[in-house]
């Protein structure tokens, strides 16, 4: 049984709180001010000398490229699942392809990788000069966009009231006209009670992605670290073997050549030999 | 004379024919854990089995108006879904007790996950540690397939008969060898699908290492047990195992049904068949050809494993009674009260498997370390540097491995005198050995039929320099095999004895035909003191032929329960044929005990392993079928590049090379290289253009093979490692290393003894406080072990790879160095000039 590292120290068997004890501190919560992330892309980036510590905000234009924005909330588990998974398949397929023998290395990375790394503030070549990345790295990638993740679920655990607030806003804009969410206090009554169905529909899916996503990541990275180690030398081998078979064509062809060994040194001089 | 080769392809797709199945399906290794993981951990869903143990364990619970009553897994699957509202009303009961219930539920859930956690956790490791290298077959890696494949596109015939250790002889085919198979997949599908998804995986890893190891335990019984692990070590599917059954009975079982046959001591494995319906599971299978024919081997694996076989948890309806089985009247109780297995009362543990038991029953992996000493050159010098490695932890000036080291191979030293074969001709390039493949059923070299007999008008046909006369009777100097000097005709005639058992009758005939090889380089009518005068000759000589004989009897089973004795055999062989130049003339062993120990064993194996030949006379009369390797051994006693005669052999890059080196060699010896002509003048020279060659460059220009260094393993010292563990723990705590370290476990009653804040809030908050300090130790204690294990690990690995991977780049270069060599050959443009007078002769020969 997992227990919750952040914000609170709590197992899943442990965070069903009475609804009462809930609705509480969502009030509490829903007191605080509500701008303090829209001010996250007004500040400036400290960070930005020192691109590979990622800023634990997915509101730093480093992290733009991201899945992760404030308003697609409920298509972040699924993003982030399918992102780990596509690399992950993505590395069995490398484990098995035949190797670029001719190229500078063996360990390129493949596209969906590369992708990923390249959305990353380490290895992202747009603030200058990124370390090189190889196939064997996916640990190192997919544990810094773990970080990310982390940090966008733990962001929105902090502000989930202001970010509830802000996608129920934003759900209205679409679905009706703004002049019926105005400024009357009616409005405002009927929008408090859907952000706490949307806190209480958000609140779960953050704490088990909080509880889950670095034990199942860990999970996985030992399977494929275990391998890791191997794929220089199973690459290596699949083009020694590549390469065996050329010399074996080679001196097959080098035989078929041999076999007219005898009348290439028996060419005794015709003229000059007796009958 | 043109060479015929064999495009023998199969091997190659070995590690292929695995993947390419593979590569159909998606391992889905992330949504598979996922999916486990939720549902370990209680966070989407949980297994029915965990429910319904919790649920047996409770049993019954006070109920709110008195009495009792039961919980069932309905109620434990409420608990650990959070839906309390739900499980209070069912229960009746007060909210207060209600929880009391859901937290016993909660802890016992808690246990379970974790032990279910560690337990996956555990073989993620275990799997990404050992893909690849753990001999099984059809997994993303293959790095135990891949060797065998390269080393086999490489080597000669004969070189695995003549290297001192024992190779695996492994190749693929490309499909299933009968369409019968079909029936039988289709069978052991159904027999998978109709199991429980709980009971799949104790299945797949009981039947992992081949139905063969199952069926030694005994007959089938489909009975069942009461001990946690009775599923993994103990029970049997008898369903399944007929359907397994019919796949090994569907195979050929004589060599020569394979294309192209089998060789003795050769794997043939097939492609995986993976199981529609059953994700990630296949069945693999293989024929091996032995001297008593094909044994054929069936099991079930994964592509990739991610379940492992977890203890049990709820007892069996139909198992056989407690007491007699557990021995243990307390933990029966239980099981009978409860129908649960409580756990903590484990069967003796299961004896560590032997050497060819478990994992060293698969093909790839029975040569692997843990199944045979490490067997190289130079191993005294290991042995002492494996020792002083070790010192550290066996105390100061200690020669000895210490007793904390676990030793993961042992080396057998070698103390062959570095004895070099001389020949008479020249380097007798690929001479001793059998590269090439008859081209007939008959393979004498003569027109003559070699019988049981002598056969005195056996004459070499124009092919051959020599032919062999086998016959059998009572042999010189009373041995089994005896081998007579080559004859004026070019006739060397071999004695195989009647006396000794037909099985060994074999190892007899390839020991002997080596000798006939080595006679077959000297001239017509030599006599034995020219190839065994002076005991340097005869130890080289022995040592070849024995090294042979030893390598096939290791081939065929032999030498399995013991593998050193392949070594010790080919030391100590030569010490007792050449005993007339002394003792231990060859190699300091202890020879009457080694041959004495070796001789047992051949009596016992030979017996077991071959039934055939059944006397002397068949084996002589039918020699292609009673062993390939003498009946190839035979063809190289031919000629090469001659005209008329016809050569085949299988096309890897050392019978290649054997083919153009005899040519060569050949060449040299039956040939003149520059063209001569009858002279005019008595005094004239007969090939005036011999002094007009220059030197060759090339000509006795050596080119130093690289030095094989042994391999070595690192010693291993897990209890060094968790004493460091134990003191940086300490550390941690800022304590000096305490014994046992759990003193240095964080106390929490320390807040009592510190002296007591003035305020009783800073007195709460510090008390609250602990727990933190705790943890924090913790998850820094685990975050460090990783870091610690994980350089530790890298200090092991590194060394052995650095040390394994430069031997392979030496090799690599040496053949690159030759193959540049022979690229740089340059071939003259002009034919000799037919007269010495004209113009500068001599300038014409570059």
């Amino acid at each position: 049984m997992k227990t919750l590292s952040f914000p609170f120290r709590l197992s899943p068997l442990q965070w069903r709180f009475p609804p009462a004890a809930i609705f509480a501190v969502l009030l509490c919560l829903s007191s605080l001010p509500q701008y303090g992330s829209m001010a996250a892309p007004t500040v400036p980036h400290p960070e930005k000398g020192n691109p590979l510590l990622a800023p634990c905000t997915i509101y730093s234009q480093l992290l733009q490229q991201l899945p992760f924005k404030s308003d697609n909330f409920e298509r972040w588990p699924e993003e982030y699942k399918q992102t780990v998974q596509g690399i992950v398949e993505e590395h069995f397929s490398f484990l098995q392809s035949a190797p670029q023998c001719t190229s500078a290395s063996l360990l390129q990375p493949q596209g969906q990788l590369q992708s990923l790394a390249s959305r990353l503030p380490t290895w992202n070549r747009s603030r200058g000069e990124a370390p090189q990345l190889k196939q064997t790295d996916i640990g190192l990638v997919l544990l810094e966009f773990l970080n990310v993740y982390e940090c966008a679920i733990q962001e929105r655990f902090y502000f989930l009231t202001r970010d509830a607030w802000e996608t129920v806003y934003n759900k209205e804009n679409e679905s009706s006209s703004p002049s019926v969410f105005g400024a009357s206090s009616s409005s405002n009554n009927a929008t408090y009670g859907l952000v706490l169905e949307e806190m209480f529909k958000e609140m779960p899916v953050l704490e088990k992605e909080l509880l889950s996503s670095r034990d199942i990541l860990n999970r996985t990275l030992a399977v494929i670290g275990g391998m890791n180690r191997l794929v220089a030398l199973q690459k290596e081998l699949r083009c020694i073997e590549g390469a065996s078979l050329d010399i074996r064509n080679a001196t097959a062809l080098a035989a078929e050549a041999a076999s007219c060994l005898p009348r290439v040194w028996n060419a005794k001089d015709p003229l000059r030999d007796l009958p | 004379m043109k060479p015929y080769l064999f495009f023998s392809i199969g091997f190659l797709l070995l590690g292929l024919a695995a993947s390419a199945q593979a590569e159909q399906q998606s391992y889905n290794l992330y949504e598979r854990l996922r999916e486990q993981y939720l549902k370990e951990q209680y966070i989407e869903d949980s297994e029915e089995e965990v429910r319904e143990f919790i649920a047996r364990q409770l049993g019954e619970v006070p109920a709110a108006e008195g009495g009792t009553q039961s919980v069932s897994a309905d109620d434990v699957k409420q608990v650990l879904e959070g839906s309390m509202s739900q499980f209070c009303s069912s229960k009746k009961q007060s909210f207060g007790s209600c929880e009391n219930i859901a937290n016993q539920i909660r802890s016992l859930a808690s246990d379970l996950g974790r032990m279910r956690g560690l337990g996956r956790d555990l073989l993620a490791t275990a799997i990404g540690y050992e893909m690849g290298t753990d001999g099984t077959v059809g997994g993303p890696m293959g790095i135990t397939s891949e060797f065998p494949a390269i080393i086999h596109v490489w080597q000669s015939g004969a070189d695995h008969l003549l290297s001192p250790v024992r190779e695996s002889m492994i190749r693929g085919a490309i499909k299933p060898p009968e369409d019968a198979l079909v029936d039988a997949f289709e069978a052991v599908k159904n027999k998978l699908q109709d199991e429980e998804e709980k009971t799949l995986p104790l299945i797949i890893w009981r039947y992992r290492y081949g139905l063969t190891q199952i069926k030694r335990e005994g007959g089938c019984e489909d009975k069942k047990g009461n001990g946690e692990l009775f599923a993994l070590q103990k029970q049997r599917w008898c369903d399944l195992e007929e359907a397994l059954q019919e796949i090994v009975d569907a195979l050929p079982t004589v060599p020569t049904e394979y294309d192209p046959p089998l060789k003795s001591g050769e794997t043939l494995f097939f492609p995986i068949e993976p199981l529609d319906g059953v994700d990630h599971i296949f069945v693999w299978y293989f024929s091996r050809a032995t001297p008593a024919g094909v044994t054929s081997d069936v099991g079930l694996s994964w592509d990739l494993a991610v379940e492992p076989a977890l203890p049990g948890l709820l007892a069996p309806d139909d198992a056989e009674d407690c007491e007699k089985e557990m021995k243990n009247k307390g933990y029966c109780k239980v099981v009978k009260e409860k129908q649960i297995l409580p756990g903590g009362l484990y069967p003796d543990p299961p004896p560590e498997p032997k050497e060819n038991q478990g994992v060293c029953t698969l093909p790839l992996g029975r040569n692997g370390y843990l199944c045979r000493p490490q067997q190289l050159p130079g191993c005294t010098e290991e042995i002492e540097r494996t020792a002083q490695s070790s010192s550290a932890s066996a105390g100061a000036g200690s020669t000895k491995p210490g007793p904390r080291s676990i030793v993961l191979t042992e080396c057998k030293p070698e103390q062959f005198k570095e004895a070099a074969e001389l020949s008479v001709t020249g380097p007798d390039f690929c001479r001793l050995g059998g590269w090439r493949t008859p081209v007939s059923s008959s393979n004498s070299a003569s027109s003559v039929k070699d019988t049981a007999q002598r056969d005195e008008k056996m004459k070499p046909d124009g092919c051959s320099k020599c032919v062999v006369d086998f016959y059998c009777g009572s042999c010189k100097n009373g041995g089994g095999g005896y081998t007579d000097p080559i004859d004026q005709d070019g006739v060397i005639r071999i004695c195989l004895s009647t006396s000794e058992p037909p099985g060994v009758l074999p190892y007899y005939a390839l020991h002997e035909l080596i000798h006939a090889q080595q006679y077959c380089q000297l001239p017509n009518g030599s006599v034995s003191e020219d190839l065994f005068g002076g005991a340097e000759k005869c130890c080289a000589r022995e040592r070849v032929a024995y090294l042979a004989t030893a390598n096939a009897m290791a081939e065929d089973g032999i030498f399995d329960h013991d593998p050193s004795a392949l070594e010790e055999y080919a030391n100590a062989g030569p010490n007792e044929s050449c005993g007339g130049y002394g003792t231990n003339a060859c190699a300091a062993v202890d020879t009457n005990a080694v041959l004495k120990k070796i001789k047992e064993i051949i009596k016992k194996e030979t017996k077991r392993l071959n039934p055939s030949p059944s006397s002397c006379e068949e084996f002589v009369n039918n020699l292609k079928t009673q062993d390939a390797r003498v009946f190839a051994m035979q063809e190289s006693l031919k000629k090469t590049a001659w005209p008329g005669c016809e050569v085949k052999y299988e096309n890897t890059i050392g019978n290649n090379l054997c083919y153009v080196g005899q040519s060569i060699e050949e060449s040299l010896e039956y040939s003149r290289l520059i063209p001569g002509r009858m002279t005019e003048g008595v005094q004239d020279e007969s090939f005036p253009w011999d002094a007009c060659a220059t030197q060759d460059p090339k000509n006795g220009e050596v080119l130093p093979m690289p030095v094989i260094s042994p391999v070595e393993l690192p010693p291993y010292n897990p209890r060094l490692l968790l004493q460091s563990m134990d003191s940086a723990l300490c550390q941690m705590s800022g304590l000096p290393p305490l014994s046992p370290p759990v003193l240095c476990g964080f106390n929490s009653t320390r807040r009592f003894n510190a002296p007591m804040e003035m305020h009783i809030i800073g007195f709460v908050a510090g008390l609250g406080n602990q727990q933190g300090e705790a943890l924090g130790a913790l998850n820094a204690a685990e975050g460090i072990g990783i870091g610690i294990a994980n350089r530790l690990g890298t200090s092991i690995t590194l060394p052995y790879m650095d040390r394994a991977l430069q031997s392979l780049t030496a090799l690599m270069t040496s053949a690159n160095t030759l193959l540049t060599q022979v690229e740089d050959i340059r071939f003259p443009l002009s034919t000799c000039p037919r007269n010495a007078g004209e113009g500068n002769v001599c300038g014409q020969f570059p």
